[in-house]
Formats: C-alpha cells, structure tokens, sequence
C-alpha cells in the first residue's frame, strides 16, 4: 500500500470514527497518531503530539478565538440580540414580511458581534418566534428565517472559522475578514430578497399593523449604537489598522462588558456564566484544532494532496470542473458533519489541489465557509435546524425543511457569484491591505 | 463509584475556575497593554507572553469541564439509528480511547517539557523558565484525563439546556 493511498484510506477510516459517535478531536487526534506510528514510529509520533498539542495552546495568534467568544457570550448575557431585534423590526415596520427581514437583519448585527451561527440562531429564536407567531407568521417561514439569518454569523467578520481556516491555511487574519465582508453583507441581502418574495408570494406573512414615523424609526436605529461601538471598536479597528485581531477581540470583550454593566443588562453571575462558556467552547475548540494538526500532519506526509492534483491532472480535468467537484463533497459532507470539524479535515486535503490550480487561497477560504453555511441549514444535519427545534419543539420538522428549501438558494447564488466576479472578496482585502 | 465521580466533578469545578479566570486575565492583559501603549507609550513589559500562558491555562484547565459535560462537539446521527444499549457502550468507548489518547499526549509532553528544563529555555519577555508553563499545561491536562476516566466508569450525557450555545464557531 502507497502512503498516499494509506492517506485516502485514513480519511476513510475517520469518517468511519466519526459515525462511531467519537468526538470529532478525539477521531482526528487517532488517526493522526497511529497514522504517523505507522508511518515513522512511536517516537516521532510522540514528537508530534507533544509539540502540536503545546505549540497550539500558547499560540499568541490563536488567543483571539476565546477572545471573540468571550465578546459574544457577553452580548448573549446582555440581550443586545433582543435590542438590534427591536430596533430592527420598527426600522422596517411596514413592509411585508418585516418581522422575518428583521430577524435576517438583526441576526446579520449579532453575528458580526458573537461569529457564532448556533448562538445567533439560539438567540433569534427565542426572540423573533413568539413575535412573528404572534403576527401569524407560518412556523416553517419564521424558522427558515431564523435558521438562515443564524449562518451570517460565521461568513460577517468575525468569523471563528474563518480564524481556524486562516491558522490551517496560514493566512492573514485581518485579510481574511476583509475578504468575509462584502460577500457576507450580499448574503444578507441575498436572503432578505429570498424572504421579501417568499412573503410577497403569501407563503409568508402578513403586513404589519404598525406605520411609526420617520422620527420614531430614527429614534429606533439609534438605539443599536452600543452595536456600532462594539463593530467600530472590532473590526473598525483591524481594518484601519489600528488594533491586531487579538488587541481587536479582547478590546471587544471589555467594551461588551462595560456596556452591559453601564446599561444594568449584565450583572456579576451573568459575566461568570459568559466566561464559563467561553472556556469551555474554548477548550473543545481547541481539542479539535490540536486534534486537526495531528490529522493533517500525517496526511501532508502521506502526499494524499499530491496523489489527488496527479489524478485530475491525468483526468485532464478543468480548474472549474475540479472546484466544483471540491464544492460538490462540501455539500454533501455538510449534510452530516458539523461546520469545524469539515474545516478541520478537509482544508489539509483540499486547498493545496484549489491553489495548485491557481485559485486564490483567500477566495477559497470564503467559498468553504460559505458551504459550511450552507450545511447548517441543509437537511438532515443542519445545526442551526436542531437548534430551532430544539427550543422550540412543537415546529414540525418536515414544515421547517420546506420552509428552508427556498433560503439555500440564497448561498448558492453568491457561490455562482464569487466564481464570476472572484473581486467580491479579493477586491477588499487588495485595497486595505 | 459515584463518590469518585463526586470527587472528579469538584476538581473539575475548581479546574474550570482557574480557567475563567485565566480568560479574565487574558483580556485584561491586552486591554492594559494596548492602553497603555497608546496613552503613555509604554506597553506592559511581558504582556505577549501573559496572553500566551494565560491560553494556555484556559485550553487546559477547561478541558475537563468540556470532555466530563460532553461538550465535545459530535456526530450522533446514530443516536436515532441505533439501539440504546449501543450508543451507550459507543459513548463508554469514546471515553476509553478519549482517555488512551489523553495519556499518550500526556506521556509525549514529559519529553519536551523535561528537555525545556534541561536546557533553561526562558520566555522572552518575562524571562520565566519555559518548563514552568510545560508544567502548568501538564497539570491542567490531569482534568481531562481525569474527565475522561469519569464517563468510562459513570458516564452522564449533559442536559440540553446545560450546553453553552455561543461562541461554538458556527
């Protein structure tokens, strides 16, 4: 057997660990392992696992991802979710299906704060779904909403993903969420017009009963200014240059702090249990990502990447036809893996074969989490839609499927157009930085 | 069995404490330094490797609380395909090879960490002895070894509601 070979069949051997019910760092951490025992001996092996597992924790450039989970649990515990919701939904009052743009809008807000689709999702519901029932919004629209607005949270800057993706792929953090913007504000609006005209053609909702002033939704979008404060400081500050990622996130955290104790909205227990979750994200974050480099250590060893450029290289395969095929196994691994655990395993594998065929590494890293979206909310995986379900358990899971169906053509439309038009994400990045 | 577990559950608790304090600290250290760097040109001496330690604090000394409450992020599509009985023995062999796996990374750090203090490596700017953070991260992986021998001999799946929901990266 070919290392390379041993490489494909290890992958295969992972997905079968995975299904086993391992956890997804334990899986990676086995096969890196026994894969490099095997490929070298026990000792190397050992060199490896203890150098990756320590070099990973106190890795200065890997501190900004508890760093922005702290900012985000923070706004959780402070309800800012509830205040861009409110805001929101007095800002478009009138229109139809306002409570739904309003849920996509301000999950947009919150995940720019929190980079975490699952708490976006977690909070909106909790928040936006009494109210659009309460408005006769269908469940299955109102969740799809939901879950569709939830995903922004992981493509608009800060992304923890795209951070993971950055320390894989070793590229520039701040590059990388220059790049996540534009594409993610499109998103938005891709899934606004996808909501506009799921209402227009009265599957959705019916028109708000509410018509305040110009004055009164003035007043109500100047009420979102300690969300502009914490965007500015963050990522305002990475891009002006003014802040690293890491001074960025834990300049963030603070000023979420302080905001949420100035406005009474946090309190001692709440900052205790924001830090306690934190910690613990952090720590199986971290499993994974150690776990990760252990995979991708042995199958960089293995040549699995070269084996694969050769193949299509014999196959006399097109650049187009090679990423689409790339995008093809996102899709259907996202149908069953979770979001980083994809990242984690395929990355290693895959972006030497899309930058061996000269695609950028950057505009790769976009379209993956784009496709990692896409599977949290692509049946019959999809996180975002057990996290709907979850709270709230009487919304039939077949509705909120059929509800979702129209919302993936929102992703799939930017996929089409960061293909066309690769300057909706590398044009940023080349004229900020 | 269950007074172990006990046992296990506090030190985990305490474990998960210095964790969230390390977090504290972390971001303290860069609010600090960053302050003091634009205000009075005068960064905190030492501030990149306090951020450094305090990682590696937090990565460490949470693990125990992430593998004990199963926070661990899996795939269970087999939960729903499968007879109780075998997702309950695949959970009790996750936390046996989660253990063996543990011990082995464990048993692969002595080596580097031994030869830190053989050659007095130092950090930089706060010139401490590097073997001393080796130490520390040793120590805090005791939690999740310790965590994970718990689930093998009494395993308890987490509430629902007891998981964190933010801040998870997707």
């Amino acid at each position: 057997m070919t290392t390379a070979v041993m490489g494909l069949a290890s992958v295969g051997v992972l997905f079968g660990l995975l299904f086993a019910r391992l956890p997804v760092w334990l899986a990676l951490a086995l096969i890196g392992i026994v894969g490099n025992i095997i490929l070298s001996n026990v000792t190397v092996a050992q060199f490896i696992a203890g150098s990756t597992t320590f070099d990973m924790a106190s890795k200065y450039g890997l501190s900004v991802i508890p760093m922005f989970i702290l900012m985000g649990e923070i706004a959780t515990e402070s309800r800012l979710s509830a205040t861009l919701f409110s805001s929101a939904r007095i800002v478009l009052s009138g229109l139809r299906g306002a409570l739904s743009v309003a849920t996509i809008a301000a999950s947009g807000a919150f995940g720019a704060i929190s980079g975490s689709s699952v708490a976006t999702a977690a909070t909106m519901t909790r928040i936006a779904l009494p109210e659009m029932r309460k408005a006769n919004y269908k469940d299955g629209y109102s969740a799809a909403s939901i879950a569709a607005g939830g995903t922004l949270g992981i493509l608009i800057p800060p992304s923890i993903i795209l951070i993971i993706y950055g320390a894989i792929a070793e590229l520039s953090v701040p590059r990388l969420f220059a790049a996540s913007l534009i594409p993610g504000i499109l998103l938005l609006f891709l899934y606004v017009a996808v909501s506009l005209v799921l209402a227009g053609s009265n599957s959705g909702s019916q028109l708000s009963s509410d018509h305040p002033s110009f004055a009164e939704r003035v007043k109500a979008a100047l009420k979102m200014w300690q969300f502009a404060i914490l965007f500015l400081v963050t990522i305002g500050g990475i891009y002006a240059g003014v802040f690293s990622p890491n001074e960025a996130a834990g300049i963030g955290s603070f000023a979420a702090m302080v905001l949420g104790f100035a406005d009474g909205r946090l309190n001692v227990s709440g900052l205790l249990r924001s830090l306690r979750a934190t910690a613990i994200t952090t720590a199986a974050l971290f499993m994974i990502v150690i776990g990760a480099t252990m995979f991708a250590n042995f199958v960089v060893q293995t040549r699995l990447p070269n084996l694969l450029i050769a193949a299509t290289e014999t196959l006399s395969l097109a650049p187009l036809t090679v990423m689409t095929i790339i995008i093809l196994v996102y899709l259907i691994l996202g149908c069953f893996l979770e979001g980083i655990g994809m990242v984690l395993i395929t990355v290693p594998v895959f972006l030497p074969v899309a930058t061996g065929f000269g695609y950028d590494p950057l505009w790769f890293g976009i379209i993956v989490v784009i496709v990692v979206e896409l599977g949290l909310i692509t049946p019959p995986v999809g996180m975002n839609i057990f996290i709907i379900q979850a709270q709230a358990p009487d919304i039939n899971l077949v509705q909120l499927y059929k509800g979702i169906g129209p919302f993936l053509i929102a992703p799939i439309i930017l996929i089409i157009l960061l293909f066309l038009f690769p300057q909706i994400a590398l044009w940023l990045p080349d004229k900020i930085y | 069995m269950s007074k172990l577990r006990t046992a296990i559950d506090l030190i985990i608790k305490a474990y998960l404490g210095v964790a969230m304090a390390a977090l504290f600290a972390m971001m303290m250290t860069i609010v600090v330094d960053v302050f003091m760097r634009y205000v009075f040109n005068a960064p905190v001496v030492g501030a990149f490797d306090i951020v450094e330690i305090c990682l590696v604090v937090a990565v460490f000394y949470s693990m125990g609380a992430a593998i004990s409450g199963f926070h661990e992020i899996v795939i269970d599509l087999v939960d729903q395909l499968a007879a109780k009985w075998l997702v309950d023995a695949l959970i009790r062999l996750a936390a046996l090879l989660s253990a063996a796996a543990l011990v082995f990374i464990f048993m692969s750090m002595l080596t580097p960490a031994m030869q830190s203090y053989q050659y007095g490596e130092m950090r930089l700017e706060l010139k401490m002895p590097v073997w001393i953070v080796w130490a520390v991260a040793l120590v805090g992986m005791c939690g999740g070894l310790m965590a994970s021998i718990a689930n093998v001999i009494s395993p308890r799946v987490a509430h629902h509601d007891e998981l964190p929901v933010g801040g998870d990266g997707q």
